[in-house]
């Protein structure tokens, strides 16, 4: 089984239930279906877009959120998910929508390669090829690199990367924020990201260290390039059950709202997920019907240096296969997500971690956990109780303590505020 | 991998260390594993305030590993830190022949070890019914619902027949975990709320609370291990079905990759919040015994209604009572057809869910999973809790 990722959640695609050859649309009852949505239903072609569409415009709709004419920041990975974020965007916005989405996307891509030792050759083939997708689009397109997440979150646009294929990027957004830019002798953000993943020791760790990182960086150049406040992601509600029960395991039960809600409002930059409500299955049988290519930027390749499975990706095999034995899983647990909210405790607690970003408190007892170790940094880290949980069991394996401080305080300048 | 000569106890950095504590993986000799296992659960009483001086306590008594060691260490700690309670062991025999000889031999073999006085309280004492009866009433089928239903309350009615002030389980916290990630995969907000309470039933009933709530299952093993503490291996009471089945394994696999998963969860459990607008299942009590439900009637007095009116279905399945008549009819409806759906198959697997529970008290289930059923139902045969437990270097 691979390590997982957020993108890798995502690959592990379920296929769609058997259509039965002979079966007729349930909705318009005259033509031949297609596909199965709502895990038994039956569509044909255009009744399945007008069900999918009309989805993704209502949990847009319901949140008002985005202003008429705002500038949005899409993260789009390349991944299934996210391409059909990106397709349905395009659409809604194209002059032949029934009602056009009022919205000007600008789109992201972060190349992860360094986190996961990719060979430059792939790290730029991967980044021509998805560079590629968001030229058609007609949308500004820009990429970053994680590492940015130490210097500045910097952004180039794709139109250097369709060029050069991503060597000699010049920055043009980039004036170099004084505050970030690097001062000589200082470590590249490069060393920096691989030193810090070395350093962790379980996949769970690297994993979860990822998605913090990932975030930070979308919020940071979100506020600081594009002085936009919202970013939309193409989690869509098979990856959301999996982190939901993933986070329990964590002990970030909290924050599930947060970590699978529409609006993850934790910093001042809104992440939202207009996908939320479409399992795996339903954005396979999108990219199907439209005959979209993704781009497979990380699966079957798991974070370097891992060993053995981690919480995610063990999480991610049992939702897939409880799944394909009781249809309702995913469904199931997903609804649980949109019945919690966050505690009192942690919407006025006034702190938050400087990783993950999300609100903490300090109310446990220390004794009845005394696996606990709390020293140093890890002091500083979701606390959400003294209890070691999140962050802070991420960061128990880091040795590279200083690295971790590094990134900490360089962004404890951006978004850390809640 | 040092060799075993090399490795102190981290604890006392003196003695060698002869086991790998399960909760942190932290070396210790015996008597230091003994120490912080003991004081753990003192610290979970105490933080919790779950007694009062001069408390009368009974601890659900099983005769079964998680049972016994509660009553180890409940007398322990209450000489050790003078609680002044007054404790005594409290036993369910259902009246089937046979099956409860062998685990209240062996919680008499704990009265008689510990010097805990012990009662035992009988089904007809409590319902008018042994279990026997029952079964005969109503044939094989279904019986584990009453089995279930009957053992919960039965506790309850127990410990206030005898005057008890609280209720102690052996819940530990693998259980507890466990019905985390269960509620969480069948959807059951209002169970997910509460299930990782210490304390239950504050309101009317008798409080009852986990002094384990945060002892890890293969450490009370150890310790009934190393104390040598004489218990029995008791049956298992409930066929586990395929969730709940999912469910363990999945835990034992987090487990694996990193063992405070099974606090982490329940950390996880404590710190969840349900939205106000949400509607949970308002609390009650049965109008006819006083126990708390959220019908009308308890679900035992729904099944007793059953048994003396000669339907024994009644009850079974779905939560219901508040209307015999139009449950009677839904039953009716609902025998024509086939299980075969997936809704009715969820409810089939609630009912079994609550059962489990109920025999948590008992200490069946998570024991060495017994072959059968009281009532002769055969059940799955899994591995023996020892399993995976590195006793020693
Ligand atoms: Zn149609
Ligand atoms: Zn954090
Ligand atoms: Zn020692
Ligand atoms: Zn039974
Ligand atoms: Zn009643």
């Amino acid at each position: 089984m691979c390590s997982v990722n957020e993108d890798e959640v995502q690959e592990v695609i379920s296929s769609p239930p058997p259509l039965n050859l002979d079966q007729v649309c349930m909705k318009c009852n005259s033509e031949k279906a297609v596909t199965i949505a709502r895990t038994k239903d039956p569509f044909c072609r255009a009744c399945f877009d007008q069900y999918f569409t009309h989805r993704f415009r209502s949990t847009f709709g319901k949140s008002r959120l985005i202003r008429q004419g705002e500038e949005v920041l899409l993260a789009f990975s390349g991944g299934q998910s996210s391409r059909v974020l990106l397709h349905l965007v395009q659409e809604g916005l194209s002059e032949h929508a029934v009602k056009r989405l009022r919205f000007t996307p600008i789109i992201i891509y972060i190349d992860e390669g360094v986190v996961y030792g990719y060979a430059s050759e792939r790290q730029k083939s991967l980044l021509k090829e998805v560079s590629g997708i968001i030229a058609q689009t007609q949308f500004p397109g820009y990429f970053t690199k994680l590492e940015e997440v130490f210097t500045g979150a910097r952004v180039w646009p794709i139109s250097d990367a369709v060029l050069s294929a991503g060597s000699e990027q010049r920055s043009k957004l980039a004036a170099p924020d004084p505050t970030s830019s690097i001062s000589q002798g200082e470590m590249p953000g490069e060393v920096k990201l691989k030193q810090l993943f070395d350093s962790l020791k379980s996949s769970t760790a690297k994993e979860d260290m990822l998605q913090s990182l990932r975030r930070q960086l979308l919020v940071d150049i979100a506020a600081k390039y594009f002085n936009t406040g919202k970013i939309l992601v193409g989690d869509n509600a098979t990856r959301l059950s999996v982190r939901l029960l993933g986070n329990i395991a964590q002990g970030r039960g909290g924050t599930i709202p947060l970590d699978t809600g529409f609006c993850d409002n934790r910093s001042d930059v809104m992440v939202l997920r207009p996908l939320r409500e479409f399992p795996d299955s339903e954005i396979a049988s999108y990219l199907t019907l439209h005959q979209l290519q993704s781009v497979d930027a990380s699966s079957d390749h798991s974070l370097p240096g891992s060993s053995g499975h981690s919480i995610e990706g063990l999480t991610a095999s049992f939702v897939h296969s409880l799944q394909s034995n009781f249809s309702s899983t995913v469904s199931t647990i997903f609804r649980t997500s949109d019945k919690l909210q966050l505690s009192e405790d942690l919407v006025h607690s006034g702190q938050c971690c400087p990783l993950c970003q999300a609100p903490c408190e300090e109310s446990f007892n220390e004794e009845v956990f005394s696996h606990v170790s709390t020293s140093g940094n890890n002091k500083l880290l979701c606390y959400v109780s003294s209890h070691s949980i999140g962050c802070r069991l991420t960061a128990r394996g880091t040795v590279h303590e200083n690295i971790l401080e590094l990134l900490l305080k360089d962004d404890s300048g951006g978004s850390n505020e809640l | 991998m040092a060799s075993a000569k090399g490795i102190f106890c981290e604890s006392c950095k003196e003695k060698r260390a002869s086991i790998k504590r399960p909760k942190t993986g932290q070396p210790l000799c015996q008597e230091c594993f003994f120490a912080v296992f003991e004081e753990e659960v003192h610290q979970t009483i105490t933080q919790n305030g779950l007694f009062n001086k001069g408390e009368r306590v009974a601890i659900a008594a099983s005769g079964g590993k998680d049972s016994t060691v509660l009553a180890y260490i409940m007398k322990l700690l209450n000489e050790r830190h003078h609680y002044g309670l007054d404790l005594f062991l409290l036993s369910v025999d259902e009246g089937i022949t046979g099956y409860r000889d062998d685990s209240l031999e062996s919680v008499r073999r704990n009265r008689d070890q510990m010097g805990i006085p012990l009662q035992i309280v009988s089904y007809s004492q409590l319902y008018g019914w042994t279990m026997d009866a029952i079964v005969r009433q109503i044939g094989m089928k279904n019986n584990c619902t009453f089995c279930g239903v009957f053992r919960r309350q039965a506790l309850d009615r127990g410990a206030l027949l005898l005057k008890a002030d609280k209720i102690v389980t052996g819940h530990n916290a693998d259980d507890i975990a466990e019905t985390v990630l269960m509620n969480v995969l069948r959807g059951d907000i209002a169970r997910l709320q509460r299930c990782t309470h210490i304390i239950t039933g504050s309101d009317g009933a008798i409080p009852r609370s986990k002094p384990f709530k945060y002892s890890y299952e293969k450490e009370i093993v150890m310790y009934a291990y190393f104390k040598k503490l004489d218990y029995f291996s008791t049956e298992c009471v409930y066929s586990p079905n395929a969730y709940r089945g999912h469910a363990r394994t999945y835990l034992k696999d987090l487990e694996a990759i990193r063992p405070s998963t099974i606090i982490d969860i329940i950390y996880s459990g404590d710190s969840l919040s349900v939205k106000a607008e949400i509607k949970l299942p308002v609390q009650g009590t049965c109008s006819r015994c006083g126990y708390i439900s959220s019908q009308e009637l308890c679900k035992a007095c729904v099944l007793l209604e059953g048994l003396n009116r000669g339907l024994p279905r009644l009850g079974i399945g779905k939560a219901n009572g508040s209307n015999l008549k139009e449950h009677i009819k839904k039953l009716q409806l609902k025998e024509e057809r086939e299980r075969e759906s997936l809704r009715g198959e969820k409810e089939g697997e609630l009912e079994e869910e609550r059962v489990k529970e109920d025999q948590l008290v008992y200490g069946g289930c998570k024991e060495e999973r017994g072959l059968k059923c009281s009532c002769g139902h055969k059940t799955d045969t899994l591995s023996l809790q020892t399993e995976n437990i590195s006793l020693e270097f």
